[in-house]
Order: C-alpha cells, then sequence, then structure tokens
C-alpha cells in the first residue's frame, strides 16, 4: 500500500519535471526540498574526475551530461565508467587493470536501477574491456543478479560482446612481473602462506614506489541522480592487483560495492572489499537514509560498524584500529551528497571523491571517520 | 545445566538449538540421524558451533538422494554440477564463501577454508576449484549421479537447441521445460531452489551457520543465487542472530534479506516478526510483471530461517501453505529433531510448491 502510493508520487513527480527539464535555466534554481523534480547530480570515486581515455570529458561530466539531456541515468553513469574501464590508465579498472595472481585481468561489476529495481552482476569475467556493460545485460535480459566465471564470458560472447584473449596492457603486465618476481615461489603450495606472501610483496612494492597505495583496491563506484528524481548507481573494477584467482570482492556484490534504492538513494564503495561483503555496508547506508539520516552521517554509521566488526589482529593497527582504507559515495533522493571514509588522508593526502553538477565536474575531500592513517581507500 | 536455564539475555546459559530448512530433518546419508540432529548432538558435546552446522549439512551434500545439494546436485544447462556454500562464525566474526564451484561434494568445507586459510570472503569459478585442490580437497571430474544426468538429458532434450542464441528466449525455454518436468513428475514441485540452510546456537550462547546447493536445475552455467552470499543467503552476528533462505535466490541478492533480518532482530524485533519485515520488504521490491502472480502477489516461494541469541526461532515463508499442505522447517532442541509449519506472510500459495 505504502509502496504503492510512493510509486504513484513518483509518477507524479516525473510529470511535474517534463516542463522544469525545458527550461535549464529554472531548473539550476529549483529548491532542494522533498519534491521530485529535483537538481541532477553525479557522484563517483575520485577516478571519476581524472580519466578521459583520450576524449574531452573525464566520467562524472560525462554522465551529467547525459543525464541533463534526458538520458536514462543507468545508461549516463555506465557511459560514466566506461571512461574509465577503457582507459589503460587507470590500471584498477577494466582493460589494463592489474591482473590475478596467474596474470590474468580478472574484472568484477555490477549496477543497479532504482525506478526499474533491476539489477545485474558479473564476477571473475575476462575478456571483455567493459564489465559494467555486461552487468547491465545481465539485469536485462536474464531472470538472475549474477553471473561468474567462464559462465560469465560465455554469456558476454553471446551478447555480443567482443571477447579477447587478453586484458592486460604492457604496463598492467610489467607490474605483474615484478610482483611475481617478489613473491616466493615456495608460498605457492599454501594459499594462506601465499596470501601473506602476496601481501608483503604489494607493501614492499608501495614502498619502492612502484604500486601507488591508494590503488590497491582501484575500483570506481557512480552514482547518478535524474531531474524526475531517478537514481541509479553502477561499480566496476579489476579488483585487488594480484588476487587469488576467483577472488571476488564486493564490486559486484549488491548491498556491498553497491545499492540502490529508487525512492531513498544510492550508496556505492571503493577500498577494501571484504569488509564490505562482511558488512554489507552499501545496504546499511541506504537503510540508514530510509530511516532519515543525512548522506554523511548514514556513511559514518557504516563505518563505525565496520570498525566495530574489525576484530582480527592482522586487519587492526597497533592502536586497534582498522589497518586499511574504504570510502563510501552516497547520494539521496533530495540530490544531498556524501564522500566518507574510514580515514581522512595517507601521509598528507586527503582521500578525494568526484561529484558533477551544472557547476561542473568537482574532486572534493572525502570526510573521515579517522584521521591521518592507512593507505588503501 | 541448560535445559533449565532461563531464556534472557545473559550470554552463558541457554538452550542450544539448531534450525534449518525441511532438508535437514530429511537426509541421513545412510546413517542413523538426520543433518540437525548430528549439528545438535555435536554442538551439545562441546565441539564448535560452525563446525557442528557444516557436519550437518555434509549429511546433505553427500547424500545423492538429495538433489539439490552437493553431490548429486542437478546440473546447470550444460549438464555440469556448479555448488554455491557460505559460512559465517559468530563469535569469531568470520566468514567465508565459494560460487560455481565444481568437482568438491563438500562445498561448505571449502567455504570454511575460505574463512580459515585466506583474507577474502568469496572464491569464484575455476578459481574456486583449484584454490580447493590446494587446500586438499578431492576434486572429481563429475558430481553427477545417473538420477542427475537422467533429470538433464530429459530437459535438454526438451528445448529447442535454437534458443541457444538468444539468452532471453532460452531462459524462457528453460523455465517452460522445467514446469513441463514437473507436471509429468520428473522435478519435484516442492523443490525448484532446493538448498539447504541450518544455523545452530551453544550452551555458551556461540551462533554459526551455513548454507549449501547447487542452485537453479540447469541455471545458465556462472549463475549464481543468494547462497554464497554474506546477507542474502545467510547471515549471522554473534551477539543478536542469524537468519538464513532457500528458494528464489535472486530475490535475496536483491533485497539481502538475511541480513535486514538480523537488523530487525538487533532493533528488537522477535524473529517470527524479524522474517516478516524481510518478506513484505522483498514483496513490496517485487514491480516486474514477470515475477508477479495476476492477483499481483509474488509468484515465487520463498523462506527464511531465523534463531536470535536468546535460542527463540521461527521459520516464515511468502506463502504458508500450498494445496493445505504447509511449507515446513526443521528444528532440534533436547527434545529431539521436528520437523515444523512455517509462519506464512501470506496464506494459501497460488502457485505450485
Amino acid at each position: 500500500m505504502a509502496n504503492r502510493s510512493r510509486r504513484e508520487f513518483v509518477k507524479a513527480g516525473a510529470v511535474a519535471s517534463v516542463a522544469v527539464a525545458s527550461a535549464p535555466r529554472a531548473f539550476a534554481q529549483a529548491p532542494a526540498v522533498m519534491t521530485r523534480s529535483v537538481k541532477p547530480v553525479v557522484v563517483a570515486s575520485a577516478n571519476g574526475n581524472v580519466y578521459k581515455n583520450g576524449g574531452s570529458r573525464v566520467g562524472v561530466e560525462e554522465a551529467f551530461a547525459r543525464i541533463v539531456k534526458g538520458e536514462d541515468v543507468l545508461d549516463a553513469v555506465i557511459a560514466g565508467v566506461n571512461i574509465v574501464e577503457l582507459d589503460p590508465l587507470d590500471d584498477s579498472v577494466g582493460y589494463g587493470g592489474l591482473p590475478n595472481a596467474e596474470g590474468v585481468v580478472q574484472l568484477d561489476s555490477c549496477c543497479m536501477h532504482g525506478p526499474k529495481k533491476r539489477a545485474g552482476g558479473v564476477a571473475c569475467l575476462e575478456g571483455v574491456r567493459m564489465p559494467s556493460l555486461v552487468a547491465r545485460a545481465v539485469a536485462e535480459m536474464t531472470d538472475h543478479h549474477l553471473i561468474v566465471g567462464k559462465g560469465a564470458q560465455d554469456f558476454a560472447k553471446r551478447m555480443g560482446f567482443t571477447v579477447e584473449d587478453d586484458l592486460n596492457t604492457e604496463n598492467s603486465r610489467k607490474k605483474w612481473l615484478e610482483w611475481k618476481r617478489r613473491v616466493d615461489p615456495e608460498h605457492y603450495l599454501d594459499p594462506a602462506k601465499r596470501d601473506r606472501a602476496a601481501a608483503a610483496a604489494r607493501e614492499q612494492m608501495v614502498a619502492d614506489g612502484l604500486f601507488d597505495p591508494q590503488k590497491m583496491y582501484g575500483t570506481i563506484n557512480m552514482n547518478g541522480l535524474g531531474p524526475k528524481g531517478e537514481i541509479c548507481g553502477v561499480t566496476t573494477t579489476s579488483g585487488l592487483a594480484w588476487k587469488i584467482p576467483g577472488r571476488v570482492g564486493d564490486s559486484p556484490i549488491l548491498g556491498a560495492g553497491l545499492y540502490v534504492d529508487g525512492d531513498v538513494g544510492a550508496a556505492g564503495s571503493t577500498g577494501r572489499g571484504e569488509a564490505n561483503l562482511y558488512n554489507l555496508s552499501s545496504y546499511l547506508i541506504v537503510e540508514n537514509l530510509r530511516r532519515g539520516m543525512a548522506p554523511k552521517d548514514a556513511g559514518m554509521e557504516a563505518l563505525k560498524r565496520i570498525r566495530a566488526n574489525t576484530v582480527e589482529k592482522r586487519l587492526r593497527d597497533p592502536e586497534g584500529r582498522p589497518a586499511f582504507g574504504i570510502s563510501f559515495y552516497i547520494v539521496n533522493a533530495k540530490g544531498e551528497h556524501a564522500g566518507v571514509s574510514m580515514w581522512s588522508g595517507y601521509r598528507g593526502k586527503p582521500v578525494q571523491y568526484a561529484v558533477c553538477t551544472e557547476n561542473g565536474p568537482q574532486t572534493l575531500a572525502v570526510e573521515g571517520l579517522l584521521g591521518e592513517g592507512a593507505p588503501g581507500a | 545445566m541448560g535445559a533449565q536455564a532461563p531464556t534472557v539475555l545473559t550470554r552463558k546459559t541457554v538452550r542450544p538449538v539448531v534450525i534449518a530448512s525441511e532438508n535437514g530433518n530429511l537426509w541421513k546419508h545412510g546413517g542413523p540421524r538426520t543433518g540437525v540432529d548430528l549439528a545438535f548432538s555435536r554442538i551439545v558435546k562441546g565441539d564448535d558451533v560452525l563446525d557442528s552446522v557444516i557436519a550437518g549439512v555434509n549429511l546433505s551434500e553427500l547424500d545423492p538422494l538429495e538433489e539439490y545439494v552437493g553431490y548429486g546436485g542437478l546440473p546447470n544447462a550444460d549438464g555440469v554440477v556448479q555448488l554455491d556454500s557460505c559460512c559465517m562464525h559468530g563469535p569469531r566474526k568470520q566468514a567465508g564463501g565459494v560460487a560455481a564451484l565444481e568437482g568438491v561434494r563438500t562445498p561448505s568445507l571449502v567455504a570454511r577454508a575460505v574463512l580459515e586459510g585466506t583474507d577474502h570472503h568469496l572464491i569464484v569459478g575455476k578459481g574456486a576449484q583449484g584454490f580447493a585442490r590446494q587446500m586438499g580437497f578431492k576434486v572429481e571430474d563429475d558430481l553427477n549421479t545417473e538420477v542427475s544426468r537422467q533429470r538433464w538429458l530429459e530437459w535438454k532434450r526438451r528445448i529447442d537447441p535454437e534458443h541457444y542464441l538468444d539468452p532471453r528466449k532460452r531462459e524462457a525455454a528453460a523455465e517452460a521445460a522445467r514446469r513441463s518436468m514437473m507436471a509429468d513428475g520428473l522435478l519435484d514441485p516442492l523443490r525448484a531452489y532446493g538448498t539447504i540452510h541450518m544455523s545452530g546456537l551453544s550452551p555458551k550462547g556461540e551462533l554459526s551457520a551455513v548454507t549449501t546447493t547447487s542452485g537453479l536445475p540447469f541455471k545458465i552455467p556462472g549463475r549464481v543465487g543468494d547462497s554464497p552470499i554474506l546477507g542474502a543467503g545467510l547471515y549471522v552476528d554473534g551477539e543478536i542472530g542469524t537468519a538464513g533462505s532457500t528458494e528464489r535466490g535472486e530475490a535475496n541478492l536483491y533485497n539481502l534479506s538475511s541480513w535486514l533480518i538480523v537488523e530487525n532482530l538487533r532493533r528488537g524485533m522477535a524473529p517470527k516478526d524479524a522474517g516478516m519485515a524481510a518478506l513484505a520488504r522483498v514483496k513490496a521490491n517485487t514491480i516486474e510483471k514477470r515475477l508477479l502472480n495476476p492477483d499481483g502477489r509474488p509468484a515465487f516461494h520463498l523462506k527464511f530461517y531465523v534463531l536470535n541469541a536468546r535460542g527463540e526461532y521461527a521459520g516464515v515463508a511468502m506463502y504458508a501453505t500450498y494445496q493445505g499442505k504447509p511449507l515446513e522447517f526443521a528444528v532440534c532442541t533436547e527434545d529431539g529433531p521436528k520437523t515444523l509449519p512455517v509462519e506464512g506472510l501470506l496464506g494459501e500459495s497460488p502457485i505450485p510448491y
């Protein structure tokens, strides 16, 4: 009952905003109140305002431009992250992403369409540069929300995607070779030891300046709000550099790497995926928004939950705080947004997020639950 | 001692209990006990609760008569058995899962190895099999039994091979073939998405849970439902309680129902109410016509098994009955194993169960 009246409310808002959308001046002055004629906005991880893949626009800008042109919000944010997936300079997402322990690039993504209440994801997908488009195909063409591994690749092939032998670039292959040199091959027999050796080699490469510590769990999340109040989101990644083959983080999992409720808001994440798989943080944030919290507070609550649930010593710093970075990108149905992070910065560099409104793309500092701390946001 | 303990919020004095989907009180794999019975006896002996409930579901995984879990589970569209599982240890706040795992009869044990042997919570596909092999699990070429292979062959005969080119048509054909096999008595309509979930509570108040399945029969290869996903197929908070699920996995992947139920318990709801609120959320979020009955209600089944830290439990489902017969769940306490009717959000089901 309550739900139906909400949907009717959305429909009424959609009609009202048609006139608004055709008058961009008036639309820019729309009040940020609880009506469905809202100011559109796009929120993303910081790399949403960095890469252009040789074009003229960064991801958040591309997505925003499409939204104000009236395109579907999910199509728009996917077009935004496609730029980052295709750009070989971002070696944590899509083509040229850092490969797994065996040198194979395996990609994860999911997406959610708020108004349509549809969602799709792929994990461990090899050979397709834009996993976000395959995730959308899962949402549109199947009865399922998640397809993984070789099955995901076969599905992509049948849907007409080009499947390539290898998504490595010279850069990603070289970095993998260097990592491989630093890992003791003996450890390959014991996954637990191998995991530790892999982590040690990653840290050493960070210390030697061969590897950006902020990119260890590099990922892009992008969430958009359309003028009619439509909310959609997408997350896409190549996952933890040199991961155990088949390891899946939060990015392709609804509620972990991304959650959207078309009437409430969207939340997505980058950073240590395991913390979100365990805590379902994106879902918790949207629940918090539903209960009336502001985006920043909703995100801070989720960060506190993660901190409380991080009880294993190996995951804590000497002071007992989480020894990893994790960030959330949040937008509610009114267009209010926030970027929040476990740590506000690392070695003097603030953790950031990207936003695009009618004022153009911006990179803003996140709010940290804790101060200066661990890398890997 | 445990039997006289009051059911109040103290940690050290709860009555142990095990709850599960109804198949937890069905299969014995040739032994004297069903899964809930075995898990309960281990818990009262002092075994770790997660080890105990995994031992309980291992019976279903290994028993070839159970066609929806582990060895002999119905295969995917290509005839390959792919298994999913996850588990959570409440007190230790650890979790592990595997999806689309081929060749290992007991995926719940591989999920526990992910929990214990890695920094991760989820490993899938060929990587999951490679990991299992490295951890010493036996990897077999094929987990089909003669029964599961024959069922797949029959299903294959009923599908137009042309449809293989268009995933949407192929899915519709697959669904039609599944339904016609149900009508012909070749597939159990009661078990469209058969899975086993089991949760346990020890006398010391320790909570753990596991879910394991072979997934939707004849699924698209690589399709993953809720079973291996934390928050979807199960969730455990060591201080609060557990929730797990069977039937339509997509509804839980979308709504993170197990997580929501544990959140509801955290906010003070009774297990039944916590489950009902999650079912109401699923119902509200089901807006696609193809998922709705002509009367506007969900055209699928969904069941939750809910247990709080005091040992109070509930089995709830979208629909309470089909043709007057109640949907069920399994429990084991000091009174022995029982199969009980669930409480339904809605009454008589308009669709077969």
